[in-house]
């Protein structure tokens, strides 16, 4: 599945997504993220996640409290907070 | 029929501002909002020169301006709402000097200060709306919390390199800034513009949809970013919309029930300064570290020495000393190979970079694979540029 960088996530990765294998859990995925781009983990817990452009707690929670799981199909985003003006 | 008022504006104001007046969505009773309306602009740089400006333009009845730099050569590129024969001069003054002969109309308040949790409070509430065009995280947190506090919309919008994201926070039961960000960045991990770059056109366009969606809240026009943020890609010509959650019933400042209550050390939160400025860090021990004069007289004494610039490729290309080996600290694990081409263990190797901190990392680095005589070059070129050699150019 694939997962698009945004600002900062782009910059330490060095890329602007990543194909990621299938996984069912926000919590996996993350991992899975983190084991391809080991130098996301200290930006992690400060970023926004995004599937199908809609906001999802790192969690795994939608803003309704349900857990999601995800598709193959997602479109996720990871979207570290841009400070800089 | 219904028996409309008479408007209000003046005969001038209805030739100033007919363009806006011939939209449906803003007319004679809108344009009286916007001549009553205040607005605090923090940040008189790449964001806050566009809405300064349109909002100005528009006919905002009074702008706060807060901001405690003075402007440089380097702010030109981006900040919009200056000129160069400003440089050296506070921002507020720079800005409101330009803003007056715009709108000789609009009532302009300066605050040449840091704003702090000791004053925020005392500004904000005289102002209807805040836009947030700071450059830093911890003021990013403070001007939050304030509008929380004090039932403000925050118009608030960042950006870096080619990538602007904007937010509606805290209006009409949106998010606040927490809600979506809780955590602050680790402040090792944050880029500024200072190191980073930006393009002026992407804190223009980023700064322009804030001065938008402000005259839209004061006309009573629908925010389009309310619950939603807007990521925009400079580089693909991207706009995205990413549908955020509601205000969370959880946060600790605009929750139901909140911990947080009143305005805390936001330095001390981030664990990073007000500014945008990179700290000095000072990572290795004195006798691993030499000063630009010490390295001057290396050289003029041609003793035989590495030197090894760990700085981007792209400062690279801007300028670098003679005879420096280049590796960018990035790909140092990588190109190590590069390095001990030249017998590393037989004489000395000189790091540096831009500043002095990089280097003090790859120092740290060499000496774990093995090359132990290798030093820091304290305050990097731009001491160099200071201390030794005025004619080096900084950036
Ligand atoms: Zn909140």
């Amino acid at each position: 599945m694939k997962v698009l960088f945004f600002a900062g996530a782009k910059d330490v990765t060095n890329s602007t997504f990543a194909e990621v294998p299938q996984v069912q859990s926000v919590p996996e995925l993350l991992e899975q993220l983190v084991a391809l781009y080991p130098q996301l983990s200290p930006i992690l817990p400060t970023c926004m996640l995004a599937v199908n452009l809609e906001y999802v707690e790192l969690s795994g929670k939608d803003a309704d409290g349900n857990e999601i799981r995800l598709k193959e199909t997602d479109e996720i985003a990871l979207i570290p907070p841009v400070s800089g003006g | 029929m219904q028996k409309k008022e008479k408007t209000t504006l003046t005969n001038e104001e209805i030739s100033r501002y007919s363009r806006q007046l011939l939209l449906p969505c803003i007319g004679t009773a809108g344009q009286e909002k916007i001549l009553k309306s205040s607005v605090l602009v923090v940040g008189a740089g790449g964001l806050g020169s566009p809405v300064l400006l349109y909002l100005a333009a528009a006919g905002i009845g009074k702008l706060g301006i807060i901001d405690y730099d003075n402007l440089e050569t380097s702010n030109l590129q981006r900040q919009i709402v200056h000129s160069e024969k400003n440089v050296g001069t506070p921002k507020v003054e720079s800005a409101k000097s330009t803003i007056q002969n715009l709108n000789s109309n609009t009532k302009v308040e300066t605050y040449n200060l840091l704003i702090d949790k000791s004053n925020a409070m005392d500004i904000i509430k005289e102002y209807d709306i805040v836009v947030d065009a700071t450059d830093n995280v911890a003021t990013r947190y403070l001007l939050n919390d304030a509008s929380v506090f004090l039932k403000k919309p925050l118009v608030s919008a960042g950006a870096l390199r080619m990538d602007g994201q904007l937010t509606v926070y805290n209006y009409n039961g949106g998010p606040c800034y927490r809600c979506i960000f809780p955590t602050p960045p680790p402040a090792d991990t944050v880029t500024n513009c200072n190191d980073g770059g930006v393009l002026g056109v992407i804190t223009g366009i980023m700064g322009s949809i804030q001065a938008l969606e402000v005259l839209k809240i004061v006309t009573g026009i629908e925010s389009s970013y309310v619950q939603k943020m807007l990521l925009f890609d400079g580089l693909t010509g991207s706009f995205r919309q990413i549908k955020i959650r509601p205000r969370n019933p959880n946060c600790p400042v605009c929750g139901d029930h909140p911990t947080i209550t009143e305005l805390i050390d936001y330095v001390q939160f981030c664990g990073a300064g007000a500014h945008d400025k990179t700290p000095n860090l000072k990572i290795l021990d004195d006798k691993d570290r030499i000063t630009v004069h010490d390295y001057k007289s290396i050289r003029d004494t041609e003793q035989h020495h590495v030197l090894l610039d760990v700085r981007e490729t792209v400062q690279f290309n801007i300028c670098s000393l003679d005879n420096s080996l280049h590796i960018p600290y990035a790909n140092l694990h990588k190109q190590l190979d590069i390095l001990k081409k030249e017998n590393p263990n037989e004489h000395p190797v000189y790091v540096v970079c831009r500043r002095g901190n990089d280097s003090q990392l790859a120092v740290n680095f060499l000496k774990e694979s093995g090359i132990e005589n290798c030093f820091d070059i304290v305050g990097g070129l731009d001491e160099w540029a200071a201390k030794i050699d005025h004619g080096f150019p900084t950036y």
